[in-house]
């Protein structure tokens, strides 16, 4: 229409209903004369006007909110049970509130029980924060963390959006209350702290940590829930309304709030600490430690009220724990533990000096059968709060396609508890007593020690050498071992340790034919992950236990073998060459055809079969954590016969699995490791240290290769994150870590530039490795190589800054910093005689030398002239060689010492000696007259999953 | 609405009027929490007072803002003007992103709604209407914009009297032609 009718059409109308109702058709007749289309329309909206009376009345605020509220409703009223969502089909409601009903479901597809969780429309209104909550979710998952509850799917269907997650049996630890004793309390909240810790690193923080979001099965993991789900259900917190605390933040959650949010402050992951911090003083006082009658009165309490010491409710509580609380309850989150993982370590670290006292108790009973097993529950109550996590409570009826027993089910003890290392449990085919290897007295032996028990009998005692790798024969009356003893190899005794004897000279990893008559044992060794191995390839030999005569069975490669239960084939892991990436196999007892059964970017070793010889557990990092995987197997083919399923542990660092007879009891080490940069005074004149060493840093995390930056103010280190690598940098006195990177890419081998404003780095963040530049505070980043054939490694600076040399498919290659990829004119530098392959780990001072490893046997250092391109070795030893300041000596380390060497006289001089400790790596202050080093730990424990 | 969020919204209020889009994206959960706490009300079966809860809302942020010293706005109407204009934007957007439900379920939860208020018309569908208004603005301005105050803005005759330089019983009459034109425009199509 255009205006000038619609003037027409809008005065007529107008007048027309000046006129009272029954008059106005008439009026209009007349008054339009003629002009029929302009009858028609007054005529029509007339019509259209008597209908519209209740038209719009409602503002469409209230119209928007009314469909809100209908379609809010439509589910419970219609209720979801027995319909179909995507693949989920559900099958009872478990539970509702105001994060959304939350429904078990079946996956038909996977044919699996899950939670699947309604949300409400109001948690799905801003699709930014959606997609964001997606984002995480998704990450989280990809952490497969088993201290977090694993999210299937974020999906949406018909309109609903969902979650469908993890079924969890147990009960929530609000409903543990009062029947936790303090040691089970100190676990599940180390498990928490374990849990936060990798879902930070990962960048996520939960925001709404409370004992309801916490779940704690009957074997006593800990299961967190709902990351970030709060984050969707904010803008309830926003309208928080005076008088109208229903709509605000529920008051069960103001409890846990740090001060920064309830000061409604930009919030961190230390939130998180401080939360699970309320939690811990809550569970073991029995009283939260900020309440006030109201809710600004809540808030008061936690901005600035002190909590009673813990000693005041519970005299017997350990003091330790106080001052734990406090670290986590400090008001000021720098002062607070800065990571999950330095909060974790302090529990741990109490648990075990409570498990050494021998106490072990807090004042209430101390016993997990307190636990209700498989009781069908869910916290009804909280159904009030608006924040409210619902509990799942699933009696695990997934039985059937599963590989074997399910260890999700199983009680996990801890065996041992020594500070070290105590691994390669081998546990008696009745399962009642196991062996391992442990370090006592500066060297490995043999220990045996009962299921249950505490003390451990030394079955190799007064050795000067390592025992390690024990097995037991399969009736349990002998065990073999490798020993460096002279002349080492895989030594048999009985299991009293008697009679030792020498079977395969230079073997190790011994594993034993089902029959007991034969061994099978590799020609190299390794204790820790592949990772870390030099490749030199391993062979398989199967010997005679009786006659010593040996039988080879294959070689390029075969680590660590296991013997099937019916003595068809065995299992072993190898590596490709130069891969880094270790992968599983087998071969016939007989020989034949090797079968693969991983073949994956992760590092897969340490392969055991079940007892069952029907399938193959082993160990993977393929999903981020080092963890037990398992896959069924045709034991006579070696043919794989289905999905590899992950056996969850709560470490980060699995390893050394091994089965009781019956198949009921599952034995292994965890292992935690941490590194940290210590440094020591060195006086480049006299080549000596000077006065005692100090930590720069202390803490739980493990970082590779600190560097001081030229000004000597901060360190730059990779730090590994399970699914990521990140470039971190910390302050001279150990303060202020902060991430350069902190992304899903492997980002390693960062270099400071001469001038310190840059850093060289390799990341994968292109999809495959490339040298990357990096501005000192995290901006600018560009990459600098492209197309690289495979293994960029390692960016040295030229000292001018305007080159830097990188390792491309195994060639030095120098490139101009200044300029783009394509008006590159790379430099290639010769490569060394032989085999060897050399690393360049610094550049000198004045230009001339790269200084590295030549590769071995054995690793050497030497260097390579700029001017002359020649190579020449400077020592018969060593790793991490760095230039002193004067171009002409170097530092560097071997095992745990570190030395100084000269490239004119090829001397090498001792500077000091770390004593226990592990030296990872080794560089000097610009000035030389600071030396730094990395040092690394681990402690490894070993732990039983028990089904019987 | 607590002075913290009144803050926010005058803030955002105005620098929406300076033409910062992202105003809006912050605006909005401001607006979608009441709307929530709305729609709670409808679902515990309380009525809603139908009185306007926009007005309220906005007014509350007016109100708590009298002090000019740091706003710009020119007057209260050019606030309301603004204030009704960026609801319209955030409850059509909201509308567009609301997930619809499948039929039959609606057919059900409608015939329970319409048993508990019997006598009220079907609510207009949102995003049709803001359709059909942009339609109405192209031959007639004055209406479009009136309607956009008083069902969007939630602004009451007066007020919109105000707002548009009026008198209230021209608002009335146009109020009136609007919806007129504007329901035949839906039920026709």
């Amino acid at each position: 229409m255009d205006r000038e009718l619609w003037k027409q059409v809008d005065d007529l109308l107008g007048q027309a209903l000046e006129q009272p109702p029954e008059e106005r058709e008439a009026y209009v007749a007349r008054a339009s004369e003629g002009n029929a289309v302009l009858r028609d329309e007054v005529m029509s909206l007339l019509q259209a006007q008597s209908h519209a009376a209740k038209f719009m009345e409602r503002s469409a605020m209230n119209v928007a909110a009314k469909a809100l509220a209908q379609k809010s409703n439509f589910t419970t009223v219609a209720s979801l049970v027995g319909k179909e969502i995507e693949t989920y089909r559900i099958e009872k409601l478990l539970g509702a509130g105001g994060m959304g009903e939350v429904y078990l479901a079946r996956d038909t597809k996977l044919d699996r029980l899950v939670a699947l969780k309604i949300l409400p429309w109001h948690c799905v209104a801003d699709a930014d924060r959606l997609s964001r909550f997606q984002r995480e979710a998704r990450a989280l998952s990809s952490l497969n963390h088993p201290n977090l509850v694993t999210v299937y799917e974020v999906g949406e269907a018909n309109g609903m959006h969902f979650i469908a997650m993890e079924l969890v049996e147990g009960n929530t630890l609000s409903s543990l209350r009062d029947k936790l004793g303090l040691k089970e309390l100190l676990s599940i909240v180390a498990q928490v702290a374990e849990a936060l810790g990798a879902a930070h690193q990962a960048g996520i923080i939960h925001r709404d940590i409370k004992p309801d979001n916490v779940m704690v099965r009957p074997d006593g993991y800990a299961k967190v829930l709902d990351f970030g789900l709060v984050k969707l259900a904010e803008v309830e917190a926003v309208s928080g309304a005076p008088g109208n605390t229903q709509l605000g933040v529920a008051m069960g959650t103001l409890a846990y709030m740090s001060p920064e949010q309830a000061a409604g402050e930009p919030v961190d992951h230390r939130t998180d600490i401080w939360s699970l911090g309320v939690v811990l003083y809550e569970l073991a006082t029995g009283r939260k430690p900020f309440t006030g009658e109201t809710r600004q009165a809540t808030i008061n309490a936690i901005l600035s009220t002190q909590p009673n010491s813990i000693n005041t409710t519970n005299p017997s509580l350990p003091p330790d724990l106080d001052r734990i609380l406090n670290k986590a309850l400090d008001k000021d989150r720098d002062l607070r533990y800065q990571t999950a993982s330095d909060f974790r370590a302090d529990l741990r670290r109490l648990l075990r000096e409570i498990d050494s006292s021998g106490s072990g108790s807090g004042a209430r009973p101390v016993n997990t059968q307190h636990v209700t097993r498989g009781r069908w529950l869910w916290a009804t109550s909280v159904c009030a709060l608006i924040l409210m996590t619902v509990v799942i409570v699933w009696l695990a009826l997934t039985q059937g396609k599963t590989a074997g027993p399910d260890w999700s089910r199983a009680a996990r003890v801890q065996l041992t508890n020594q500070h070290g290392t105590e691994f390669f449990p081998s546990l008696a085919p009745d399962g009642k007593s196991f062996i391992y290897a442990g370090n006592v007295n500066g060297n490995y032996d043999l220990f045996e020690q009962r299921v249950g028990g505490k003390n451990a009998t030394p079955l190799t005692p007064n050795t000067p050498s390592d025992e390690t790798s024990p097995a037991f024969s399969p009736t349990g009356d002998r065990i073999a071992f490798r020993s460096t003893r002279e002349p080492a190899g895989v030594y048999v005794m009985e299991a009293g340790g008697e009679n030792v004897r020498l079977v395969v000279p230079g073997c190790f990893h011994p594993s034993w034919s089902p029959d007991g008559k034969e061994i099978v044992c590799s020609t190299a060794g390794h204790d820790e992950a592949p990772t870390t191995r030099n490749t030199w390839t391993s062979a398989l030999w199967i010997a005679n236990v009786e006659t010593g005569e040996k039988r080879f069975l294959c070689e390029n490669d075969a680590m660590q073998p296991s013997w099937s239960p019916n003595g068809q084939r065995i299992a072993f892991w190898f590596m490709q060459p130069s891969s880094g990436r270790s992968d599983i196999a087998t071969i016939g007892s007989n020989g034949g055809d090797i079968v693969v059964i991983t073949s994956d970017a992760a590092t897969n070793w340490n392969p055991v079969w079940a007892p069952d010889g029907k399938s193959l557990y082993f160990a993977s990092d393929r999903s981020g954590n080092m963890s037990f995987w398992r896959v069924a197997i045709d034991e006579a083919t070696g043919k794989v016969q289905g999905e590899a399923e992950v056996v969850s542990t709560p470490a980060t660092f699995n390893r050394h699995l091994n089965f009781s007879r019956n198949g009921r009891r599952m034995i292994y080490v965890q292992t935690d490791r941490q590194s940290n940069i210590q440094a020591v005074k060195f006086d480049p004149k006299t080549e000596k240290s000077v006065g005692e060493p100090f930590w720069i840093t202390r803490g739980d995390r493990l970082i590779v290769r600190p560097e001081l930056s030229p000004d000597g103010t901060r360190f730059v280190m990779r730090q590994p994150r399970h699914t990521q690598d990140d470039v971190v940098v910390v302050n001279r006195d150990g303060s202020n870590w902060r991430d350069l990177t902190n992304d899903r890419f492997f980002d390693r081998y960062p270099r400071w530039s001469p001038d310190g404003k840059r850093i060289a780095f390799v990341s994968d963040r292109s999809g495959r490795y490339e040298v990357w530049v990096l501005d000192a505070d995290a901006t600018n980043l560009r990459q600098l190589t492209f197309d690289s054939p495979s293994n960029t490694s390692f960016p040295v600076w030229s000292p001018d800054g305007t080159q830097i040399v990188f390792r491309r498919d195994l060639v030095n290659t120098v490139l101009d910093v200044n300029k783009s990829w394509s008006e590159q004119n790379l430099r290639l530098l010769p490569l060394p005689a032989g085999e060897q392959r050399f690393l360049v780990w610094d550049w000198s001072p004045d230009g001339k030398r790269l200084l590295g490893t030549l590769s071995g046997p054995p690793q050497v250092l030497g260097s390579l002239s700029l001017d002359t391109n020649e190579y020449e070795k400077l020592t018969e030893f060593g790793a991490s060689p760095m230039w002193l300041p004067d171009s002409t000596r170097f530092v560097f380390y071997f095992r745990r010492k570190i030395y100084v060497g000269d490239i004119k006289t090829k001397r090498v001089r001792e500077v000091f000696s770390s004593g226990e400790q592990e030296i990872r790596s080794v560089d000097v202050s610009a000035d030389g007259e600071l030396l730094y080093y990395s040092v690394y730990s681990s402690e490894s424990d070993i732990w039983l999953l028990d089904l019987e | 609405m607590d002075d913290a969020a009144a803050d926010d919204l005058t803030q955002l209020l105005e620098a929406w009027s300076d033409g910062e889009e992202q105003a809006l994206e912050k605006l909005a959960p401001l607006v979608h929490a009441e709307l929530y706490r709305l729609a709670k009300r409808y679902m515990s079966r309380e009525r809603p007072n139908h009185l306007l809860q926009t007005s309220a809302l906005i007014n509350e942020a007016y109100i708590r803002l009298i002090d000019w010293k740091n706003v710009r706005w020119q007057n209260r109407a050019h606030f309301f003007g603004v204030a009704a204009q960026i609801m319209r934007r955030i409850l059509v957007d909201f509308a567009r992103r609301r997930p619809r439900v499948d039929r039959e379920q609606e057919a059900v939860q409608m015939s329970l709604d319409e048993a508990l208020t019997v006598s009220s018309e079907r609510d207009p569908d949102l995003l049709a209407l803001d359709e059909a208004l942009k339609s109405l603005a192209e031959i007639d301005e004055r209406k479009s914009r009136i309607v956009e105050l008083r069902f969007f803005g939630g602004l009451s005759v007066e007020e919109t009297a105000e707002v548009m330089h009026t008198s209230t019983i021209t608002v009335i009459r146009e109020w009136n032609k609007a919806k007129a034109w504007l329901y035949r425009e839906l039920t026709t199509n």
